[in-house]
């Protein structure tokens, strides 16, 4: 960890962390409100109408609690596209953007070894995700503390939400690798995305019908099992501990390729 | 200083590192002492920054040493980079933070406390440390890119086109900083275009040109190295074509009455040979570095190699 670095950049990157977060809070308040049996029934005959395009975006069922109803909702598209965004904007800002106009050479100039310098631009990475989830967090139980009072288990939401950081993880490392990894810049800034990208349309395709059902076990994705983990299943805290460790161990990767690359800076 | 003063502190042994094509460096060797002023000159595409880039870590050699204070410089870099002021030649601060804050930024990662020296040079250079780095001009951005090197008090310098975009008054304020710092025992790598720069700085000089070193040496050898330049004033153009002709020099029109003659090396039979011809004025001057340095540039450079390779 690089103390000043640290919170320099975090500071940086607190206004696009801060943007994810309100349009993630913004789709929080509105979907724990739809929390209502009256639109619930409204829902339901919308997902009958289209069940294809509901099953695409991870709302196939309604549930029959809160927290499955948020789940279905939340937890299956935008809880997880808006912080992939975001991981890979700061993966960008933290390390492609430094080497691509050449600032880097300033870091690297400073009695730093390199592996202490990418560390210390994860750490940036990791706690505004962290910071994204306990704010989303907090929100989802003042939301649903208001509007449905003992509604939400509070273990429960927090077991759901350990197991999406789990997922957010997956992402931050697959981003991470490829910005530190890949020597050509505009790789180093895609590829990641791309390949996380590729993850959720493969998932959003294998819930769209039976043909495609198969499609689920080419992704990591199918390992997200929040539901699971919230009732204690192994299988799903295995698969959620196994994505985060996936995520740990690409940006452990990451970073020991870029501490020996050459950086034509 | 952290080394015993007879050693070099920069030292560069037979680095190779083919980026094919012709492109790379090739058996440069490079040395420089505490207190001493290395240039280092050659046309663009030479291997200057290949080879700043090997002594800054940023790029592995593929063959050959490169060590700073006794540590190599790509494996042990932070050990390298905490006696070490690096000036890069594109100026890449970050644009988007006020000088003063980089600055600080630099100091902190450096675990610098003591800023006077920082301070004393933002005022030295008229740095304006509230303005946005991305505002300034290319010369104000340089200033803070030169606080940045000096400011730690460095026991080795590495100077990429220091000067550029700097005006004549801050020119000579840097070249007076580099004398104070070679004074202090810092060793001076300096790369750069500016051939008077070079001249007023440096103690050696190394030229580099597709990849190899070619010249190293004082600059009292470069001085003497130099040869005369003579020019000639004829009474009219038609007479200085009738020499040219007699001569058997390549006449050139655009100097109309006068002609230049560089490298003379017999003045007495220069004298004999423009006897018969009616002459206004003859004239001497010494070889700039400018045109010793162009002739190495564009020449194959085996041919100013001293002896004893210096």
């Amino acid at each position: 960890m690089v103390w000043p670095l640290f919170r320099r950049e975090l500071r940086a990157c607190a206004l696009p962390t801060f943007v994810i977060a309100c349009v993630c809070a913004l789709y929080v308040g509105v979907i724990v409100s739809m929390y209502d049996p009256e639109l619930g029934a409204s829902l339901e005959l919308m997902r009958e109408a289209m069940p294809e395009l509901f099953a695409a975006f991870g709302m196939a069922d309604q549930g029959a609690t809160l927290l499955e109803f948020l789940v279905n909702y939340l937890y299956g598209f935008l809880l997880v596209v808006f912080p992939l965004v975001l991981a890979a904007m700061l993966a960008d800002r933290l390390m492609v953007r430094h080497i691509e106009r050449g600032s880097i050479t300033y870091l690297l100039a400073q009695p730093i070894g390199r592996v202490r310098l990418a560390l210390s631009q994860l750490l940036v990475l990791v706690a505004c995700l962290v910071a994204l989830m306990a704010a989303l967090t907090v929100l989802e139980f003042a939301v649903a503390g208001a509007l449905f009072p003992g509604e939400l288990a509070a273990a429960d939401l927090l077991a759901v939400n350990a197991a999406t950081l789990g997922l957010w993880a997956l992402f931050a490392g697959v981003c991470w690798a490829s910005a530190c990894a890949l020597p050509n810049v505009a790789a180093a800034r895609w590829a990641g995305v791309a390949i996380c990208v590729v993850f959720v349309l493969v998932k959003m395709a294998s819930g769209v019908g039976e043909g495609l059902s198969w499609l689920a076990d080419l992704t990591p994705l199918a390992l997200f099992d929040p539901l699971g983990v919230a009732s204690g299943d192994a299988a799903a805290i295995a698969g959620s501990v196994t994505l985060a460790l996936s995520g740990l161990a690409l940006a452990v990767l990451g970073i020991a390729r870029f501490s020996r690359r050459d950086l034509s800076i | 200083m952290t080394t015993d003063a007879a050693a070099p502190v920069i030292n560069v042994r037979g680095l190779t590192k083919d980026y094919g094509r012709g492109r790379g460096v090739f058996g440069v060797s490079l040395s420089v002492a505490p207190g001493e002023v290395l240039g280092f000159l050659g046309p663009n595409g030479a291997g200057k920054t290949v080879t700043m880039r090997h002594l800054m870590g940023f790029v592995r050699p593929q063959a050959g040493t490169v060590e700073i204070l006794g540590h190599d410089c790509f494996r042990e870099r932070p050990a390298v980079q905490a006696n070490l002021g690096y000036l890069p030649g594109e100026n890449v601060c970050m644009r988007e933070m006020p000088a003063g804050a980089f600055l600080d930024l630099m100091a902190d990662m450096r675990g610098m406390r003591d800023r006077f020296r920082m301070r004393e040079l933002c005022e030295a250079f008229d740095l304006d440390r509230d303005a946005r780095i991305g505002s300034m001009s290319k010369g104000n951005r340089q200033k803070v890119a030169i606080v940045a090197a000096f400011m730690a008090r460095p026991d080795v310098l590495l100077l990429d086109e220091p000067t550029s975009g700097l005006d004549p008054l801050m020119q000579e304020r840097f070249l007076d900083l580099v004398a104070e710092e070679r004074a202090r025992g810092a060793a001076i790598l300096l790369s750069s275009h500016i051939f008077e720069e070079v001249e007023r700085a440096c103690d050696r000089v190394a030229c580099i040109r597709a990849g190899r070193v070619v010249m190293e040496c004082s600059m009292a050898d470069v001085r003497a190295r130099r040869g005369c330049t003579y020019v000639i004033e004829f009474v009219s153009a038609d007479e200085r074509r009738r020499w040219a002709e007699a001569c058997g020099v390549v006449a050139d029109e655009a100097g109309g009455a006068v002609a230049e003659l560089g490298n003379v090396t017999d003045v007495n039979a220069l004298i004999r040979g423009l006897a018969p011809f009616d002459v206004r004025s003859l004239s001497s001057r010494e070889q700039t570095l400018e045109e010793l340095f162009l002739g190495l540039y564009e020449g194959d450079g085996q041919a100013s190699v001293p002896e004893d390779g210096r």
